[in-house]
């Protein structure tokens, strides 16, 4: 595939060259990357054979074949040196600008980018006096049928997502009409505290920086490091060619948190069941946890709950806990219960083997 | 205790107003408005509907209090005299017109000093001077009512002499990391690389800096062309310095006026009112009925036991019955023998009938009364859980009130001697300097700005602002390898914004961003630009609706004028002008419009965002690169939860693009999204997911698909035990189509995903395996078949040391081979330095075919010091 794509290339490429040329100046544009704005105009490069430096400046015309001519660009004087040069920024920041009297070039001037449209792009570079344009040196035209490119849509992940997958696959929309050549670059960067996506494109050491890519899609790299659970990343991908940023997608974020992650739980997280049935505010996490001593044989705990907010409201489906002899570290885990609502109060009674009762009042708050 | 007599009221007044004071605070109990810094009662009880005089006895009734608090309290054992000086008096004399004027001279003796200590005599006078001349007296009384609070709500002596700052500067390095990573992939962009940072936050008179530098180079980018620095105000630092600066010296709760205890108010007033209605049937026979029923009942058992148990602790029906029947039998007695018996012992008899009688009829009486007093407070939805309730939830809202932003700016202006800069810093929202992004709207500001400074004010509810700075597409590390760009053009932009409303809530904001083309040229970055002037004008609108949605509408409109624009048909350059002249040219062309609307049903589980919006082609905003153009464009995502345990999701969008000048030819793209999930138990969750992407080109006969992307997916994680062993798991099938069209060979793919990773603690190890493994199925292969498994552990050494060893293999049938190690290794040495390796090596057993996608090396090393 990559050797079709060169052969395009170059066959394009060639055809941009078939142009009225004069031998003294060579002109270098590549339409299809360069005939797609404005500012593209002014990267042609200008191959001056002479064996002196020559001051010019240079006339670039657009002309759409239906629409007639769209808008014409006039340099400030500059050096062409012997050799290869661009145009010098003086020259740009001095330019003249002239838009036709169309719809076309109303839609350029304020976009600063072609509409579709089969477009002539003329080059014709002057000699240039001190106070007057000389003949001309060179000329050179080429014709391209101009497409705008379309929006770099991001696909997958989805932009602030929570994932699970630790080396996720990237797909995007592809850049289209597709130009021979072109490659995408995905660039991925953690996101840390207190940084926006951008920043943390750019202040942030790229965790993937997979250029050269073919396809709207890339696997994780095999050699990078996993993605860790718990940070954000932020990823964006740019369209190129020969080094020249074509398009840019947004920058897009995701996150990586599991579901069913187990958390570890602190061991010294249990309060003797006497200390808390004393105090009057107990915050369940999810879950109730307390310390209980058992000098009678291992059996079932017997609890019952009270919701205050809700008294009529029944409970089923408790967990069964099993009460061991001697000191138990007891988890009522109450996060799948539907029964339980955030925020609202309920009381527990735990009937201890030797009948005691012990009331602990306690707010529900979900585990999450 | 002075709290306990806060609204000292008799009678009805008093009872209503202590049903109206409950209610009100049952329904909405909040903080003094933080505009407001006089004490008003406005706020914390919300308006009466049983008449406009209850405001102002609880008014009365809390400067009572506090005047009474203040009086009964004495800080400085010496005493403070009220001096002669001019100041004294007329601060005095403004007192003695408020309500205040029953303070004592040895408060007023301290209050002044606690004035004059704390915030200086010159700027009191002249506060007080510029009120009595403008002739306000209001926002005189409200000032002098804020500092009687502060005065009121003072910890103790240490509070008459606040300082402005504790320090002038004080700086506290956060860390400094650096990281080198080396990747052998050919054409990377960068092979090495290294990144340096510093964080740091620095305090300038106890107003917080974040200092972040970062420095990321490579051999292309050398160290002196990527050094990034951002200055940020911590403005949460900002608040929670403050906010603790208030709880060291004052009382903050005293000072919102939550203090009240509820509960022993309610009692008192059950008491009081319970002790007048009883006393009034006193009478021969019970010559003190208060004494009796206090023999009988506890307060707290006239308060939560109900009618018929109070009566039956008064007297129980079978006393009752013993006395009706006594009385039954001295009736009968009387009927029977009254004729023949002695007149003292009839008259005896008849007394003692009397006397029972008078008594069954008193405690009848007595017990009417209680029941009509606790109907009546009942009536008025007063009962010991209720009053309960609503203390807890008073507290509640006052730490609630007492952490919100408003409330702290307003207390720390009314209570804490700021100075000029720390006052300005209450009032700014953000503030960055350097290299920082904006994330603003969607035609607002959505860039990175090099060079640049952005300020944000808040103040009153109105919002104002602005900035500048550079925006450039590229030269970043990132950007290694590429030159120049067609997409943006780089510019020096600034911006205004202003507007009024909170952010998130009822607001408008007005954005004008004006920008000016430049043409960078830096050692790996250069661009052209032709200078123009680019200028946007964004009005968005937010407005609340229901409890949690918000309408989202936004306007926006540029214009482009270039530099030295020749008329069509004339030589002559005509005059730069800026794009503000030409702001109302190709209206429809360079507008861009967009409405979304988000909303949550709670009860439902549902939420929305529904979005519509239209640009036009020549529609530039320099503050969003991305920004949409020549588009008519409408979505919408709709989420319901499942229960509380999983959830469904749909996303739908429609995008139009007009890419040709006379609107005949669009691309057309829709995006379908569906997925959901549900978490059958802790241990066990499953999702599925279905996403269609498609690109169709349309002409004004034709419709051409160019693009089509599909995906098709199921996970499932599950963490348990599977015969007895301990693991998690997470398992993922998928079926992902693409069809791009554009592309003859290699264009057309299908490909099934699988990924299967398990991990299992094993003691203090984990034992992991990941395998991933894609099959393709398509006559000209884009991904080729390919496996990718890891096994390997992790595992601690010498207690401080985690290991993490793993072997790695790599197939892919149409492109490399390999077989490898990886191995990382996380270490905390001298206690604050964390160091960080990871090595990925591989042997090809096969040349890769696409090298630049199959590495042989990748090395990361980080070291980071924390400072603490």
């Amino acid at each position: 595939m990559m050797r079709i794509m060169r052969k395009l290339f170059i066959i394009i490429l060639c055809t941009c060259f078939v142009a009225v040329a004069h031998a003294q100046i060579v002109i270098q544009f590549v339409p299809e990357l360069q005939g797609r704005t404005t500012d593209g105009l002014l990267l042609a490069k200008f191959t001056n054979v002479f064996p002196d430096a020559k001051t010019v400046s240079i006339d670039i015309t657009v002309t759409e074949k239906k629409s007639g001519r769209v808008v014409m660009i006039t340099t400030a004087p500059f050096t062409l040196f012997p050799g290869i040069n661009n145009i010098d920024r003086n020259a740009v920041s001095g330019a003249s600008i002239r838009f036709a009297e169309n719809n076309l070039a109303r839609l350029l001037r304020q976009s600063g980018t072609f509409p579709e449209g089969d477009y002539d792009y003329c080059f014709q570079v002057y000699r240039q006096d001190k106070t007057s344009r000389g003949e001309l040196l060179g000329e050179q035209c080429f014709d391209y049928l101009v497409e705008p490119l379309t929006p770099l849509f991001l696909i997958e992940p989805f932009n602030k997502e929570k994932i699970c997958d630790k080396r996720p696959t990237f797909t995007w929309q592809p850049s289209l009409p597709a130009i021979p050549g072109s490659q995408y670059r995905l660039t991925l960067a953690e996101k840390r505290s207190g940084q926006v996506a951008s920043e943390a494109l750019v202040y942030n050491l790229p965790l993937i920086n997979q250029s050269n890519i073919l396809s709207p899609m890339l696997i994780f790299p095999p050699s990078a490091k996993e993605l860790e659970e718990g940070k954000t990343y932020t990823w964006q991908v740019t369209v190129y060619k020969e080094g020249m940023i074509l398009n840019r997608s947004e920058i897009w974020e995701f996150s990586i948190k599991c579901n069913d992650t187990p958390k570890v739980e602190p061991e010294d997280g249990y309060r003797n069941i006497e200390d808390l049935a004393r105090g009057n505010y107990y915050i369940a996490q999810g879950k109730i946890k307390f310390a209980v001593y058992n000098a009678y044989e291992e059996t079932n705990l017997q609890y019952s709950l009270f919701c205050l907010n809700k008294p009529d409201q029944a409970f089923k489906h408790l967990p069964k806990v099993k009460l061991k002899r001697g000191n138990n570290n007891i988890v009522i885990d109450l996060s799948d219960n539907e029964a339980f609502i955030d925020g609202y109060h309920y009381i527990l009674t735990v009937r201890l083997p030797n009948n005691l009762e012990k009331k602990l009042r306690f707010t529900y708050k979900s585990a999450e | 205790m002075p709290d306990k007599n806060i609204l000292f009221l008799p009678g009805k007044r008093r009872s209503a107003l202590l049903a109206f004071l409950l209610l009100s605070f049952a329904t909405a109990l909040n903080a003094q408005d933080a505009g407001n810094q006089h004490l008003t009662t406005r706020d914390t009880l919300p308006s009466a509907a049983d008449g406009k005089g209850i405001h102002a006895f609880i008014k009365k009734g809390m400067y009572s209090n506090l005047v009474d608090s203040v009086n009964k309290r004495k800080l400085f054992p010496q005493g403070v005299a009220v001096n002669r000086s001019r100041f004294d008096t007329l601060f005095t004399s403004r007192i003695k017109e408020t309500a205040f004027s029953g303070i004592k001279d040895t408060a007023m003796g301290e209050f002044l000093y606690y004035v004059k200590s704390n915030f200086g005599v010159d700027r009191v006078k002249k506060i007080v001077k510029n009120f009595s001349m403008a002739g306000d007296s209001g926002s005189l009384k409200n000032f002098i009512s804020g500092k009687l609070r502060g005065f009121y709500s003072v910890n103790g002596k240490e509070s008459f002499n606040i300082p402005s700052f504790d320090k002038l500067v004080t700086n506290q390095f956060s860390g400094v990391e650096y990281n080198i990573a080396r990747d052998n992939t050919s054409l990377a962009p960068s092979p090495w690389m290294h990144q340096l940072s510093v964080n740091d936050q620095v305090q300038i008179m106890d107003i917080p800096f974040q200092v972040g530098f970062s420095n990321l180079s490579n051999e292309y980018v050398p160290l002196q062309y990527n050094n990034l620095m951002k200055v940020t105000f911590d403005k949460d630092g900002f608040q929670q310095g403050l906010s603790q600066k208030l709880g060291k010296y004052y009382n903050m709760k005293k000072y919102l006026l939550a203090d009240m205890d509820m509960l022993s108010y309610v009692k008192n007033h059950f008491q009081s009112e319970l002790s007048q209605q009883v006393q009034s049937i006193s009478n021969d026979v019970i010559t003190d009925p208060n004494a009796l029923l206090r023999s009988k009942l506890s307060n707290d058992e006239l308060l939560n036991l109900d009618n018929d148990q109070i009566q039956q602790k008064l007297m129980s029906s079978s006393e009752v019955q013993a006395m009706k029947e006594r009385l039954q039998g001295s009736q009968q007695l009387l009927t029977e023998h009254g004729a023949t018996m002695a007149a003292e012992q009839k008259d005896s008899l008849l007394q003692s009938m009397k006397s029972q009688s008078a008594y069954l009829a008193s405690l009848e009486q007595m017990s009417g009364k209680i029941s009509s007093l606790k109907n009546k407070m009942a009536a008025s939805g007063i009962n010991v859980n209720q009053v309960t309730r609503m203390q807890q939830k008073m507290d509640a809202t006052a730490i609630e009130n007492m952490q919100k932003p408003e409330v702290i700016k307003e207390a720390a202006g009314n209570l804490l001697p700021l100075n000029g800069l720390q006052k300005f810093f209450t009032n700014v929202g953000s503030l960055n300097a350097g290299t920082f992004g904006k994330e603003g709207s969607e035609r607002g500001i959505n860039t990175l700005l090099r060079g640049g400074l952005d300020l944000m004010m808040s103040k009153n509810k109105n919002a104002f602002g602005g900035g500048l700075g550079q925006v450039k597409d590229g030269g970043f590390l990132k950007d290694a390898g590429l030159q120049n760009s067609i997409f943006s053009s780089a510019s020096f932009m600034q911006f205004l914004q202003f507007g009024k409303g909170e952010e998130g809530k009822n607001n408008t904001r007005f954005t004008v961003i004006n920008s000016n083309t430049t043409s960078p040229n830096s050692a790996n970055f250069s661009q052209l630009a032709l200078p123009r002037n680019i200028l946007a004008g964004t009005i968005s609108k937010t407005i609340q609706v229901r409890k949690a949605g918000l309408v989202e509408a936004e306007i926006s409109k540029s214009a482009t004028q270039y530099k030295n624009t020749v008329a069509p048909d004339a030589d002559q350059v005509m005059q730069h002008k800026s794009a503000v002249f030409s702001y109302t040219d190709d209206l429809l062309q360079t507008l861009s419009v967009g409405v979304r609307y988000t909303d949550e049903w709670e009860k439902l589980g549902l939420s929305h965002n529904a979005h519509i919006s239209y640009a036009g082609f020549g529609y530039t905003n320099p503050g969003n690169p991305s920004a949409a153009k020549g588009s008519l464009q409408y979505d919408l995502q709709l989420r319901k939860q499942v229960t509380r345990n999983g959830f469904v999701q749909g996303r739908f969008a429609n995008r139009s693009y007009n890419y040709s000048g006379d609107g005949g030819s669009r691309l057309n793209n829709m995006q379908v999204d569906l997925q959901g999930r549900y978490r059958f138990s802790r241990k066990l969750s499953l999702g599925a997911k279905l996403n269609q992407y498609q690109l169709v080109r349309k002409e004004a006969d034709t419709k051409e698909k160019m693009y089509v992307s599909r995906k098709v997916s199921a996970d499932a994680q599950y963490s348990g035990r599977i015969q007895g062993i301990t693991q998690r798991t997470m398992f993922s099938l998928g079926w992902q189509q693409f069809n791009n069209i554009a592309v003859q060979q290699g264009g057309q793919s299908d490909l099934l995903l699988m990924q299967w990773v398990t991990s299992v603690p094993v003691g203090s190890k984990v034992i992991s395996m990941n395998m991933f493994y894609n099959k393709e199925f398509a006559d000209h292969e884009l991904m080729g078949d390919l496996l990718t498994g890891e096994i390997g552990a992790g595992y601690p050494v010498l207690k401080s040391i985690m290991l993490n060893s793993s072997v790695t293999y790599l197939n892919n049938s149409i492109a490399a081979r390999q077989i490898g190690i990886r191995q990382s290794v996380s270490t905390t040495v001298l206690k604050n330095c964390t160091l960080g390796l990871f090595i990925d090596c591989r042997k090809n057993l096969i040349t890769p075919v696409n090298p630049y996608l199959y590495g042989s090396f990748r090395g990361e090393l980080s070291v980071h010091y924390q400072f603490k």
